[in-house]
């Protein structure tokens, strides 16, 4: 999947939206990075059982909770969940809930710098 | 306002129980549809937000066992998705959701999801309030319609002519179109008759003469038959009375009409 030219988190959105709190801007990107790493487990397991309406409700939960902290590329692997879930293609869920994991190391390195930039 | 927020995702209902407070409002949460049904009949709030796509049960079918309960027939329920689609907003419509509210939520969105819920939560109230004030003191139509319908009593009086009355409360929704509905039915019942035909938001009075006591019975049946097939009525009671001659005034036939409704009910 290629996510060149999305940003890990598009913070001018999420400060618009938030009304410019700071303080609540981490406290929910915090609690996305502890539900990526459920939502990954959850990912791998459904995988194993070929469970589609699993990873429809996972690739559903996260782009809701990436996109109310505007993580930009959760949300875009989200939608490829999504795809990927109605046509049954879990080699492509279990390689997107490996980019998953990536990513939240990412977006983990992303708060700890705009944290420091305050 | 009290508002119950229905949803799976922890992020979610964080922002919403936030933006809520910062409104002054207050919020109750639920993970999912079963919790939120009980949380509703614990707490009954006068809105509902809920999230489409949960374990269990979906905002919609939330959305239906709300609207069954006789206790939430005035509660305002909007529904988040991030799918908003015309089948999911038509969806939506049928399972008795007020607004279709689409994902992501901000500040601005709340804010203006309250204001509309305010909207039309007061224009319900006023309803309810007025029938209900209406039930209470047994007092039917207004104070213009009763000079009205003095005067129409006094002409009949004066003409000698019987004269007859028939009431009913009706669905304030559709006052428009059932006013339309009885000057039409008045016109094939009385042709070339004087009436006069009064609607107010939460009841009508109506007044026809001049009418035997069996013309107006038969008259006001086919009509609560016609209402009850349309569904038309909130309370679907008709009730005649005719004039008496020692009747001095509207208060005394409205009373008798009152009186009747009583009864039926």
């Amino acid at each position: 999947m290629n996510l060149e030219g999305i940003r890990t988190i598009d913070y001018t959105d999420a400060m618009r939206r938030l009304d410019d709190d700071r303080e609540l801007f981490y406290e929910l990107a915090e609690m996305v990075l502890q539900e990526v790493l459920q939502y990954s487990r959850t990912l791998s397991e459904a995988c194993r059982a070929q469970d589609a309406a699993k990873v429809s409700y996972v690739a559903h939960t996260l782009k809701g909770a990436a996109s109310n902290t505007s993580a930009m590329r959760l949300v875009a692997i989200a939608s490829e969940l999504s795809v990927a879930a109605r046509t049954g293609d879990f080699a492509q869920v279990a390689s997107l809930a490996a980019l998953l994991l990536t990513e939240r190391d990412d977006m983990a390195r992303e708060i700890q710098r705009l944290k420091e930039m305050k | 306002v009290k508002v119950l927020v229905v949803d799976d995702d922890r992020t979610s209902r964080r922002l919403f129980e936030l933006f809520l407070k910062r409104a002054q409002v207050e919020c109750i949460t639920a993970e999912n549809a079963s919790d939120a049904l009980e949380s509703y009949k614990k707490h009954r709030p006068e809105m509902i937000v809920t999230d489409w796509f949960m374990p269990g049960e979906s905002g919609p079918e939330l959305a239906q066992k709300i609207r069954k309960m006789r206790i939430a027939r005035g509660v305002f329920i909007a529904c988040l998705s991030g799918f908003d689609t015309n089948e999911n907003a038509a969806e939506a419509s049928a399972a008795g959701i007020d607004l279709f509210v689409p994902k992501p939520l901000d500040s601005e969105k709340v804010v203006q999801l309250l204001k509309i819920a305010a909207r039309v939560l007061e224009i319900q109230n006023s309803t309810f309030e007025e029938l209900a004030a209406n039930r209470k003191t047994s007092r039917w139509g207004h104070r213009e319609f009763e000079i009205l319908l003095n005067k129409v009593i006094r002409k009949a009086r004066k003409a000698g002519l019987p004269m007859g009355l028939v009431a009913g409360r009706l669905d304030p929704v559709r006052a428009e179109s059932i006013k339309e509905i009885l000057r039409n039915s008045y016109d094939a019942a009385f042709e070339g008759r004087d009436y006069m035909l009064s609607v107010r938001s939460a009841n009508f009075v109506t007044a026809v003469f001049p009418a035997s006591q069996e013309e107006l019975s038969e008259y006001s049946q086919a009509l609560a038959r016609y209402f009850r097939d349309i569904d038309a009525w909130l309370d679907p009671v008709i009730a005649t009375a005719m004039l008496k001659p020692r009747d001095s005034n509207c208060q005394v036939l409205l009373s008798r009409v009152i009186r009747e409704v009583s009864r039926q009910k």
